[in-house]
């Protein structure tokens, strides 16, 4: 109640709701609450797996002494690595919510929106670099791309055209988060207007 | 906090403080459908934020202020502002036949058409009043100045009355 006898009219009528038959399902978000978390542990847990499983690889394929064993054995240590260290940022918090003030969950939100930008900008200089690693396995393996067998060229294919897919969901992740930067500094910037008056 | 715990005072925000959350999301948004993902994904962000809550402010304060952030969000998350006009509104009412609840309905209606019109800015200060949060509760809960939540709430006051006379009028 206010001192105001103008806003405690307009506060009457706001909260004079008619009963409502519409509860919310609490049960039924429970249990979403439960399944999101679930699917977000199996992710992880499948990212680790994937990347033990690429290690291995890596670990056999550097044992044999080979020069094309050693850098695909290098390369694939160096994916192991950063696949771990990204799926283990993303287990450590997978349901962190934000309690801060309005204000400061913005900032915080914009400062999660520009690294998740730079995150989808680093895929390109991954990208780039996972071509010179096929092409210079490619070269070191002595693969001719004439006379290589079927195996040869489609693992060539399908490793460029993995590349390739992933460097489109880069750049449009990085538009789409470009977007929401846009977004959440314009309503930063109106709810910040009066402070600044 | 131990789940036990974290459930009973779940239980407590989404019932006691459940109309003042459907308040808020709806002051963020006017399709019914979208409201009620709205509020259903106001009280997962209040389960997610619980643990964290440490008793500094009203559990009631604390709620307001996970709503309100969800509501920023899903402004940001839409490209186009949300709806201000009214798509289907059922309010199932107590006593239908009395003329009374109809105005009341209507005007209660009038007014949460002219707060969803309102600048981010104002239509926060303006749904906590109306809430009955106190200047400084609502300065806590928005991270401003004492100040700043008093200009606020009378540019907002100017601008809600303005907006509510135009309605009137049509």
């Amino acid at each position: 109640m206010t001192s105001d006898p103008e806003w405690n009219d307009l506060a009457k009528a706001w909260r004079d709701e008619p009963e409502v038959s519409e509860t919310f399902d609490l049960v039924g978000m429970r249990r979403r609450l439960k399944r999101r978390a679930m699917i977000a542990r199996l992710k992880a847990a499948s990212d680790i797996i994937l990347c033990l499983a690429v290690g291995g690889i890596a670990v056999s394929a550097l044992a044999r002494g080979t020069a094309a064993g050693v850098i695909m054995g290098l390369g694939g240590l160096a994916f192991v690595l950063l696949g771990m260290t990204v799926a283990l940022w993303v287990a450590r918090a997978p349901w962190e919510t934000r309690a801060d003030t309005v204000d400061g969950a913005l900032r915080s939100e914009i400062i999660q929106t520009r690294s998740a930008i730079r995150r989808a900008r680093s895929g390109y200089i991954l990208a780039v670099g996972a071509i010179a690693f096929i092409v210079l396995t490619a070269i070191t393996a002595h693969v001719d791309i004439d006379t290589a067998g079927e195996d040869a060229r489609f693992a060539i294919v399908l490793s460029l055209s993995v590349v390739l897919a992933s460097l489109a969901w880069g750049f449009w992740t990085d538009r789409r988060y470009a977007k929401r930067l846009a977004r959440l500094e314009k309503l930063l910037a109106e709810l910040s207007q009066e402070e600044e008056s | 906090m131990s789940s036990p715990t974290l459930e009973a005072l779940f239980d407590e925000v989404a019932g006691l403080h459940g109309p003042m959350i459907r308040r808020i999301a709806a002051s963020y948004e006017a399709d019914p459908e979208v409201r009620r993902e709205l509020q259903q994904d106001i009280l997962m962000a209040v389960w997610r934020a619980l643990p964290s809550w440490r008793g500094e402010a009203s559990v009631r304060t604390f709620a307001a202020r996970v709503a309100h952030n969800r509501g920023v969000d899903h402004v940001a998350r839409h490209a186009k502002a949300p709806r201000t006009v009214e798509l289907d509104e059922a309010l199932p009412l107590d006593a239908p036949s009395a003329q009374e609840v109809v105005e009341r309905g209507e005007q209660r209606e009038r007014l949460m058409r002219a707060v969803r019109a309102l600048p981010l800015a104002l239509r926060q200060v303006t749904v906590l009043t109306l809430e009955d949060f106190t200047p400084s509760e609502i300065a806590d809960v928005l991270g401003v100045g004492a100040n700043v939540v008093s200009i606020r709430l009378t540019r907002a006051k100017a601008a809600l009355r303005q907006a509510m006379q135009e309605q009137e009028r049509t």
